[in-house]
């Protein structure tokens, strides 16, 4: 009996849990919205001038501090980087305690505290408030700047600026900065080896002496502490804080462009692109334009919503994200706009002209309403989350203060974003995106992408940068002659390694090398008769690690795993590295054989000549200008679907081997990560190698 | 500057958050089918998050389709019976609100805060795509690509990318961790259709999942919700495969070279540790900050600080479901070889191991693991996901408010028993990251 019923109870929940009564295409419609509930921070004013805005929250037993510093300060000039090693310096100690001991103190309060050249930051349990202002005041009032302190600063810049070298985004952030602000602007000082050497303590010093002042300053403290706490803490250790005049500088504001600009710093084997367009805007802090650029901008490349995003990640698959933004500031003509792209380097020239596209059709035509109104409701959301942090209202009060703006700015946010319309949108377009006046960046595989941007450049030039920013010098390159054909490099080659007479001689040759990769050493021989037979093996401590022979129709492979044969894909591929012939096949006017341009190798400038075959398939051959030889190939090989990497090959240590041929006896080969170096121990020809070897 | 860097917060974001603050109040229950719901109810601003936990990561994948949960996250995306193709993001954000997800070893985790009128609206998204997410072979096809330049810009054009993958593939013989969630691209190409569903259905089903919503709202209204878009869901038919694979103990140190596009030698120690929640693994976890939490720690103080041996070095535990690691690395400053590097940090490490460590660091840890435990309850956003954590992982969501006792209980003594347990060379890997010789 009792069974039963559970079956039957069973049955009931299991009717109920499955049962959709309800439609569930209908979307739920919102309820009633919540009105945003948005407290003024409170502020007072120390005598000596620190201006203090406390925003109370007491939900968790935490506070924090933070301390703005808002100077103009001087152009660092040719020591850029010292004023960014203020902060550090202040944390190396004070008048009264070592580093160490400083450190240890502050490490075991459990909160944090750190010191940059534009403020200090620090946050703990309300319960060691008074410990962590002990020391806040401490670090500012009387650190200790140490030449010891200084050069393990420098140390470590310059380890950080050598690893800065393989980051597409360092290069990227230094060419953008380079090319709107330039060196008239602290927005567009770089840092450099150079630079960094420069620098002196006593610039550190002065720069401390000079701006680190209360009456420069504004400071939020937030959290769980009330008013009259928070000016009893501050008084008490920021007090003696001592005032100064500071000095005000001027800078040069950034020019616009008169047509688009297309600059690159070269990143050779980059998988991706780092595609930047970007321009200097004259955008103010708290003017009426700001909100509405910013609606403009959301529709552009706000978010997942935007166009950018919409058309280069889920229309192509060329990127993983593309968004734009809009920053204003308070120098003239120093607001930014930017439109980004991490892309696919194949596809690096269409995204750019995909983000350009988008950017005119801004100017064009009028945002949707649908569009518009949802890109209102997203801003209107994000402005109320960023609400949840208390911090947001106190930073919104200084803000204010700091940078002169209206004082019902942010009260008044909503109902101003309210009341944009798409004309508005529009106006505001015309006036702020310029996609013909722009600096398009890429930070890329300059000989992957550059030559298909050029059609982007008001010039129908590329512009070279290297990754500090600064233009590749032009002599680098060596001027191509005018009536110099592709062929021609390839026949002076084959005249300077023996003529096409010996080369035509050979009816076999023989190649033994030493390999080492990675720290181990192996053999390789390679043999190769007239016409295409091909034969390799690659041994090591008495292995054979790879084995490949074909004798011009198949072929086997064999190697730790065993041996099999050839498939189709794999006897096409054979018969290309059996090419016996190398150059002298190229004369066939199947391949075709173009003259790209010079670029230096190993420090020496080379010819760039571009070979393709009947299928399409090409390589690129670099012949040195003054040798004639040969002294670099590189291909891009398939190492598994969708992944490609560039396979190089460096020819050094020419010598005249047997037979009148000079041969090259140094053989580097880059592939990926691994580095194959290569030592030829012999080249012997025409021994008469027998057929079967190849069978 | 530092942008080059290790990105820590980048591995952090594939760890679990294991501090949480002592006053979060919360209600759970399940409904018929399995699905596991908490609330908590917060009325300081008017907004609302709900967030999914799946409980799969990559280590249920097959080794043959690594990198699929993570495929499959961005799948999740693409739209249900009622939500078209490429719609999903935008009706989060069009109505205010903002989403994401990311996926670890252990499990996937898709969130979205939105303004508190909103609740029903993204109760219904997220019952959507648990019900009857809906994918074509566009759809597909894009986020292969997407997926693809993903892994580009986080790990093959950044430097120290590989980091990670390469400890991964060097610590774990076995066990599924060897691999990272991103996994390889040819297998994402080679997943059929059926494939995707098929792991849709063993693993998106409501008893394998944990509903969260955190914020301005009242419960009884969001238990309508939750009976009324998620009570009609079936219950998965086939029990969840969990790996079973045991790393076996290491009898001799293991040492790796891997070579990419970086300036500076890093040097990275990699010792298998238990998992998280056990008491060697509270313990172990101070012990790594004792090693590198603060300046005055003491990776910091010796190798970066005084010696000068490395721009950056610290350690730091990965705390995860099955035994995992805890890392150690250097980066080395310019000049400085990674043998002499190693050795300074083996320094560091057998003086821990020799001498345990004093009272005076304990009470440092013990501040700073309560400050990070109070502070990582400060947004919505982390209470919501430190919840779905405590409960997933720990069957136990009251540790967010309780967990700091268990920190607290460790003493010296137990920091320098898993310091000499642990710390052994024949219980780690040593790998080098080194430059690749330039062309």
């Amino acid at each position: 009996m009792k069974k039963i019923f559970a079956i039957a109870l069973s049955i009931l929940t299991t009717s109920q849990v499955y049962s959709q009564n309800f439609d569930r295409s209908i979307r739920p419609k919102p309820g009633p919205a919540t009105a945003i509930n948005m407290a003024d921070a409170q502020s007072f004013t120390l005598p000596n001038g620190l201006k203090v805005f406390v925003v109370e929250n007491h939900k968790l037993p935490s506070v924090s501090f933070q301390i703005d510093i808002e100077v103009d300060p001087a152009l660092q000039g040719n020591a850029v980087g010292y004023q960014d090693m203020i902060g550090e310096l202040m944390s190396g100690g004070t008048k009264l305690k070592s580093k160490d001991e400083f450190n240890k103190q502050l490490d075991a309060l459990g909160g944090s505290l750190n010191a940059s050249s534009g403020g200090v930051y620090a946050s703990c349990l309300t319960k060691r408030q008074n410990e962590l202002m002990a020391l806040l005041s401490e670090m500012i009032l009387q650190p200790n700047f140490t030449q010891k302190e200084l050069d393990k600063i420098k140390t470590q810049l310059l380890s950080n600026l050598s690893n800065t070298k393989d980051d597409p985004n360092a290069m990227s952030e230094n060419l953008v900065k380079s090319l709107i602000y330039g060196k008239a602007h602290p927005y567009g000082e770089i840092v450099t080896e150079a630079t960094v050497n420069k620098i002196t303590l006593d610039m550190c010093k002065k720069y401390y002496n000079t701006y680190y002042k209360p009456n420069a300053a504004y400071m939020a403290v937030v959290g769980d502490i009330t008013l009259e706490q928070a000016k009893a803490l501050v008084t008490k250790y920021l007090g003696a804080w001592k005032k100064g005049v500071v000095p005000v500088a001027k800078y040069v504001a950034p020019k616009n462009l008169n047509g688009n600009r297309v600059t690159l710093v070269n990143k050779s084997g980059a998988v991706q692109s780092v595609v930047n367009v970007t321009y200097p805007i004259n955008l103010k802090y708290g003017t009426p334009d700001v909100l509405k650029v910013k609606v403009a901008n959301a529709v552009l490349g706000g978010g997942s919503n935007g166009r950018l995003f919409q058309n280069l990640r889920e229309t192509h698959g060329w990127t993983y994200g593309s968004y734009s933004s809009v920053a204003a500031d308070k120098y003239e003509n120093a607001g930014t706009f930017s439109a980004t792209a991490d892309c696919q380097t194949e596809s690096t020239d269409s995204s750019v002209g995909e983000i350009l596209k988008e950017m005119v059709r801004m100017r064009n035509e009028a945002v949707e309403t649908k569009l518009l109104e949802d890109i209102k409701t997203n801003m209107a959301g994000k402005f109320a989350l960023s609400l949840e942090d208390p911090k947001t209202l106190a930073r919104n009060a200084i803000n204010i203060q700091k940078y002169k703006m209206p004082a019902d700015y942010y009260k008044n946010y909503l109902k101003n974003l309210a009341a944009i319309n798409a004309a508005d949108v529009l106006e505001i377009s015309k006036k702020y995106i310029k996609p013909d006046a722009a600096y398009i960046t890429v930070a890329g595989d300059k000989n992957e992408v550059a030559a298909k941007l050029a059609k982007y450049a008001a010039s129908g030039k590329v512009e070279y940068f290297n990754m500090y920013g600064q233009a590749e010098k032009e002599e680098a390159k060596v001027a191509l002659p005018t009536n110099l054909k592709g062929i021609d490099v390839i026949n002076n080659y084959i005249a300077a390694v023996g003529g096409l007479e010996n080369w035509t001689n050979i009816k076999d040759i023989t190649t033994k090398m030493d390999l080492s990769v990675s720290g181990q050493s192996l053999e390789l021989v390679e043999i190769k008769k007239a016409p295409n037979k091909y034969f390799s093996e690659l041994k090591g401590g008495g292995m054979v690690f790879q084995k490949k022979v074909f004798n011009g129709v198949k072929g086997k492979l064999g190697g730790m795993q065993g041996e099999k044969e050839m498939e189709a894909e794999d006897i096409a591929a054979m018969k290309e590295e059996a090419n016996f012939l190398g150059e002298v096949a190229f004369l066939d006017p199947s391949y075709k054989v173009e003259l790209k341009g010079t670029e230096k190798v190993e420090g020496k400038d080379a010819y760039v000549v571009k070979v393709t075959n009947a299928k399409g398939d090409f390589k690129l051959y670099y012949y040195d200008v003054a040798s004639k030889l040969k002294v670099k190939s590189s291909e891009t090989v398939e190492m598994g679907p969708g992944q490609k990497a560039t396979v190089s090959s460096f020819f050094s240590n020419y010598q005249v081997a047997q037979g009148g041929m000079k041969l090259p006896y140094t053989i580097k080969q880059v592939a990926g990560p691994q580095v194959f170096d290569i030592k030829v121990k012999s080249f012997e020809l025409n021994t008469g190698v027998d057929d079967k070897i190849f069978e | 500057m530092k942008k080059w860097m290790l990105s820590l917060s980048a591995i952090a974001a594939f760890t679990s958050s294991v501090f949480a603050g002592g006053n979060i109040k919360f209600s759970e229950y399940d409904l018929p089918n399995g699905l596991h719901v908490i609330l908590h109810e917060d009325h300081t601003t008017p907004s609302v998050v709900v967030s999914v936990l799946y409980h799969v990561g990559s280590k249920n994948e097959d080794p043959q389709r690594t990198g699929f949960a993570h495929f499959f996250e961005h799948l999740m995306f693409e739209g249900s019976d009622n939500i078209k193709r490429g719609e999903y993001m935008k009706l989060v954000e069009s109505n205010g609100g903002v989403l994401n997800a990311n996926t670890s070893w252990d499990r996937t985790y898709y969130f979205q805060q939105m303004p508190s009128n909103q609740l029903e609206l993204a109760l219904w998204m997220e019952a959507e795509r648990m019900a009857h997410l809906n994918v074509d072979s566009t759809g597909i096809e894009t986020q292969r690509k997407v997926v693809k330049e993903e892994k580009k810009m986080r790990y093959e054009n950044t430097p120290y990318g590989h980091l990670i993958e390469q400890v991964c593939a060097g610590s774990f013989k076995v066990h599924p961790y060897r691999w990272t969630p991103i996994g390889e691209a040819q297998y994402i190409d080679q997943a059929k259709y059926g494939e995707f569903m098929d792991f849709y259905k063993l693993f998106y089903v409501p008893n394998n999942a944990t509903l969260t919503i955190a914020g301005d709202f009242t419960p009884a209204q969001a238990k309508a919700f939750v009976e009324k878009y998620y009570g009609y869901i079936p219950k998965g038919t086939q029990a969840i495969p969990r790996p079973s694979e045991k790393e076996p103990r290491w009898t001799a140190e293991e040492r790796k070279t891997y070579y990419d596009k970086v300036q500076l030698p890093g040097v990275i120690f990699s010792y298998h540790t238990p998992e998280q929640g056990t008491t060697d693994a509270y313990a172990l976890e101070m012990l790594g900050n004792v090693l590198s939490n603060g300046k005055s720690s003491r990776l910091q103080k010796v190798i970066v600080d005084e010696k000068q041996m490395a721009v950056q070095a610290g350690a730091f535990p990965m705390p995860m479901e099955d035994p995992g690691i805890t890392m150690m690395y250097g980066i080395a400053n310019q000049g400085v070889s990674e043998v002499d590097l190693e050795t300074a940090m083996d320094e560091v490490v057998n003086d821990v191991v020799k001498n345990g460590i004093t009272d005076e660091e304990l009470q440092k840890v013990k501040n700073q693991i309560e400050n990070g435990f109070v502070n990582q309850n400060a947004r919505l956003m982390g209470v919501a996901e430190n919840l779905a954590n405590y409960h997933v992982y720990f069957q136990n969501t009251d540790l967010i408010n309780t967990e700091l006792d268990r920190y607290m209980k460790v003493t010296k003594a137990d920091i320098a028993r898993v310091a000499q347990q642990y710390l052994k060379k024949e219980n780690r890997l040593v790998l080098y990251y080194l430059p690749k010789k330039e062309n």
